[in-house]
């Protein structure tokens, strides 16, 4: 078949897309939870590359489509890799605002030992990369295990904005940063959510189900 | 991505035999080298007679006329005094229906190399068994090179056709159409093997599937009454072609 | 829609009678084949023997002898107008199919070569027999042409080993050269033939005259060159297109496209007519009588006279004795079995080929 070498292109460019994204959102973070700028700069760098490929693998997608005509499995898998790039981007934008909201904490004292974030980092990041990595081995199971784990990231972030809620009360000038602090996990939170579309994709190119606006145990129970 | 110019047609204009319209007007194109360029349009459009024009077969009908450069490495092919063999042997032609002679398997797959006076037996050997792996026909004929020709399947036959065309180790090789008489699992080989064959050779390809050339080809021209409408990459014709007619004729709408 | 069954009825009456007569047609046809081949075989086995082989005729009348000179009088006749007629022929034919394919002088050689095949044996046999045999006064026409067709031939031949060599030895193109190279080929061969022409003139035209082995092989020749030139053209003509393009493709001159795609894919279809040609030639008895005559002594001598099966018939049967009547049957047995089974044998040739192409 004349297309695979053009769906192993564009799946390799997608992970190396997917790495970048992963990166930024760790860079980013890093910075706030070690309050250093020096993870910063790497943020923007990946930024502008992942915006640069975001429109390449568009154009290669679609002219993909045009030219070998796909069916079934390979209509479904080029659909969804069009899908994976734009998440993979937004996933890019979202580490970009982490990086921006990191610039403005960071020029202020620490508010406090941050206890829950990394906590929320290390499970939105795990989620990303284990996305990834069910899109790379096309592994529906990790894929599953992933949208269950988007909960977890949910109550994390209504635990985190709880505790800022009773700094903020404390001591008003806190105000600041904690209102950034919760711009920065209403990102991770959407990050999480992406990476829940990134494991929904996965799912349907190798099984050709829709699970969007579903939940799983509806699909559980169907099954059963 | 680095494109070497392979071939170049420069304000080329063909005429057939006894006509005052040319039947190809102004036509100007690069060849890259490695790469697969493909020639589509509807029947009529002059593709297959530009494809015609670069191995010089309109030469064997008295009349036709070309006028303009082809250039092949910088060298002007339709010069007057150019060596017609020489120019086929570095610019080798697979036609539309598949033409073994009637001869063994190895036989054919030699003849190209017999003429040029090639008579090493050992040599001719290697370099036949070299064309058939190429070809990806080895495997199939192996046991049977002293079979004649005539007893292979069309899809076959059609790989040994560009077995025998390699066989003389052409620099550009030109494909008239060479699936449009094969069953569609044959024509799905020959199309890989084609995307194989650019790594050894620049190619030209005509055909009438425009599916096919988008599947193949590297570079695409889309050819219109002798003209050549629009030429571009093979990515960029087949999503967002800059002319209308290119758009029209790609989406359906004639042809 | 059928409506009307006395017009269906009508109908199936009527293909009945025309099967039925068509039919009968046939069989008429057939049953005069078998009569005469019947007929040839029962009187022809009883009068055959060794002897008619071996042994020269016995003076008239006297019992015994054989007819050992009319079948090597034939057999040489036929050999000789096979090596003239079919080069020429097949020469002919190519020029018409390959180098001159689509002019006009192609077309008109074509027609010619048709009415040519369709003239009467007799006609051809008096043609030779003006030319080649009756005395002109004090010019001895018979021996200049028949000199003038050997020098042809011996052209031919030395031509093509020419031509053979030289494109051995250099690589040759259709470029300037390659046409260079063609026209020494041309001009050499027009010039050995002219050179043999005049050397063999004087020391060989006053061996040939009145009726002669030549003149018979002519004849024959005659006769052979169009049917061989117009299957060999047809055979060409049948060869597609498109196998000779792609042998150009691979840098074939046109000399080796002829000879290794052309001829390789037609050569069943070319030998068919060949030996179709010397089948049809060698039961003509028209032609022999004006030129070769007849000959009651065994020769070799091309120059003199020569006996020839189908003439030997033609007097014996016509003759007084019935020894000669029954040598006549045994001749006609001999010669019609021949030609039959050469026949049956290239047809099935034919056959085979295609067999095994499909």
């Amino acid at each position: 078949m004349l297309i695979k070498p053009r769906l192993e292109e564009i799946r390799d460019r997608l992970m190396e897309m997917a790495d970048m994204a992963a990166e930024m959102v760790e860079n980013a973070v890093e910075a706030i939870v070690q309050h250093d700028p020096k993870y910063l700069p790497k943020v923007d760098e990946l930024e502008e590359k992942i915006d640069k490929m975001e429109v390449e693998n568009e154009s290669l997608i679609i002219s993909t489509i045009a030219r070998y005509q796909p069916e079934a499995k390979y209509l479904r898998i080029l659909v969804m890799d069009l899908f994976v790039n734009r998440d993979l981007e937004r996933i890019g934008d979202h580490a970009e605002n982490i990086k921006e909201n990191a610039e403005r904490i960071i020029q202020r004292p620490k508010l406090k030992e941050y206890v829950d974030l990394p906590i929320m980092t290390e499970i939105t990041l795990g989620m990303l990369k284990d996305a990834i990595r069910s899109l790379s081995e096309l592994d529906t199971e990790l894929a599953r295990d992933v949208i269950k784990r988007d909960d977890k990231v949910d109550a994390l972030q209504d635990q985190i904005i709880r505790e800022l809620y009773t700094y903020m009360v404390e001591d008003p000038s806190n105000i600041k940063v904690a209102l950034r602090l919760i711009t920065v996990t209403n990102n991770l939170e959407r990050i999480a959510d992406l990476s829940t579309n990134l494991a929904e994709e996965v799912i349907y190119m190798k099984e050709g189900k829709m699970l969007r606006h579903q939940e799983l145990d509806v699909e559980e129970g169907a099954e059963g | 991505m680095s494109e070497n110019l392979k071939m170049q047609v420069k304000n080329f204009y063909f005429y057939y035999a006894g006509s005052k319209e040319p039947a190809l007007k102004n036509i100007n194109m690069p060849i890259y080298e490695n790469r697969v360029t493909a020639l589509i349009g509807p029947s009529g459009c002059g593709k297959t007679t530009l494809l015609r024009s670069f191995n010089r077969m309109h030469d064997l009908y008295p009349g036709n006329r070309y006028e303009g450069e082809i250039l092949l490495d910088g060298e002007n092919i339709l010069r007057e005094d150019i060596d017609l063999i020489d120019l086929r042997s570095r610019v080798g032609m697979v036609f539309q229906k598949p033409t073994p002679f009637p001869m063994s398997i190895f036989d054919n797959v030699a003849y190209g190399l017999k003429i040029r006076g090639i008579k090493d037996k050992t040599e001719l050997s290697e370099r036949v068994e070299k064309a058939l792996k190429q070809a990806a026909l080895w495997d199939e004929v192996k046991d049977r090179l002293n079979e004649p020709a005539s007893g292979m399947s069309g899809g076959q036959q059609q790989r040994l056709v560009i077995a025998r065309a390699l066989a003389v180790e052409p620099e550009v090789l030109l494909f008239d159409e060479p699936t449009s008489a094969l069953d569609p699992i044959s024509t799905a080989k020959i199309e890989e093997l084609v995307v194989q064959l650019k790594e050894n050779v620049t190619i030209v390809i005509v055909t009438h599937n425009m599916q096919q050339a988008a599947r193949v080809s590297d570079y695409t021209g889309f050819m219109y009454m002798g003209e050549l409408i629009e030429f571009d990459k093979t990515d960029i014709i087949f999503t967002s072609p800059k002319e209308k007619l290119t758009e029209q004729y790609i989406s359906g709408k004639f042809g | 829609m059928i409506s009307n069954p006395g017009y269906v009825k009508r109908r199936k009456i009527r293909g009945f009678i025309a099967l039925f007569l068509s039919t009968l047609a046939a069989g008429l046809g057939l049953f005069w084949l078998g009569f005469i081949l019947f007929d040839v075989l029962r009187h022809g086995l009883t009068a055959i023997n060794l002897e008619l082989f071996l042994e020269d005729p016995a003076p008239p009348g006297i019992p015994g002898g054989g007819l050992r000179n009319a079948f090597v009088g034939q057999i040489l006749i036929t050999f000789y107008a096979t090596i003239i007629g079919v080069p020429l022929g097949l020469l002919a034919g190519t020029f018409i199919a390959e180098y001159a394919r689509g002019t006009k002088f192609a077309r008109v050689v074509s027609i010619l070569s048709d009415i040519m095949v369709s003239v009467p044996s007799i006609v051809v046999g008096t043609f030779i027999y003006a030319i080649m045999v009756q005395p002109q006064g004090k010019i001895n026409l018979g021996g200049i042409f028949g000199v003038l067709f050997l020098s042809i031939i011996l052209a031919i031949i030395f031509g093509s080993i020419l031509n053979l060599i030289v494109k051995k030895v250099i690589r040759i193109s259709e470029s300037k050269a390659g046409k260079v190279v063609n026209l020494f080929v041309t001009l050499s061969t027009i010039l050995f033939g002219l050179v043999t022409f005049l050397i063999l003139m004087p020391k060989l035209v006053d061996r040939i005259h009145g009726f002669n082995g030549w003149a018979g092989a002519s004849a024959l020749a005659f006769i052979m060159i169009p049917v061989v030139l117009r299957t060999t053209e047809d055979m060409l003509t049948l060869v597609p297109w498109t196998l000779r393009e792609a042998a150009f493709a691979l840098g074939a001159s046109y000399y080796n496209v002829i000879k290794d795609i052309v001829y390789r894919s037609a050569i069943t279809g070319i030998l068919t007519g060949i030996i179709l040609s010397i089948s049809r030639v060698a039961g003509e008895t028209a032609p022999l009588l004006f030129t070769s005559f007849n000959n009651s002594y065994f020769t070799l001598n091309m120059n003199e006279p020569m006996a020839s099966l189908t003439v030997t018939i033609f007097n014996y049967a016509m003759g007084p004795y019935e020894d000669w009547h029954e040598k006549a049957w045994a001749a006609a047995f001999v010669i019609t079995f021949f030609i039959l089974i050469v026949t049956i044998l290239s047809r099935s040739i034919i056959h085979l080929k295609y067999k095994n192409k499909s």
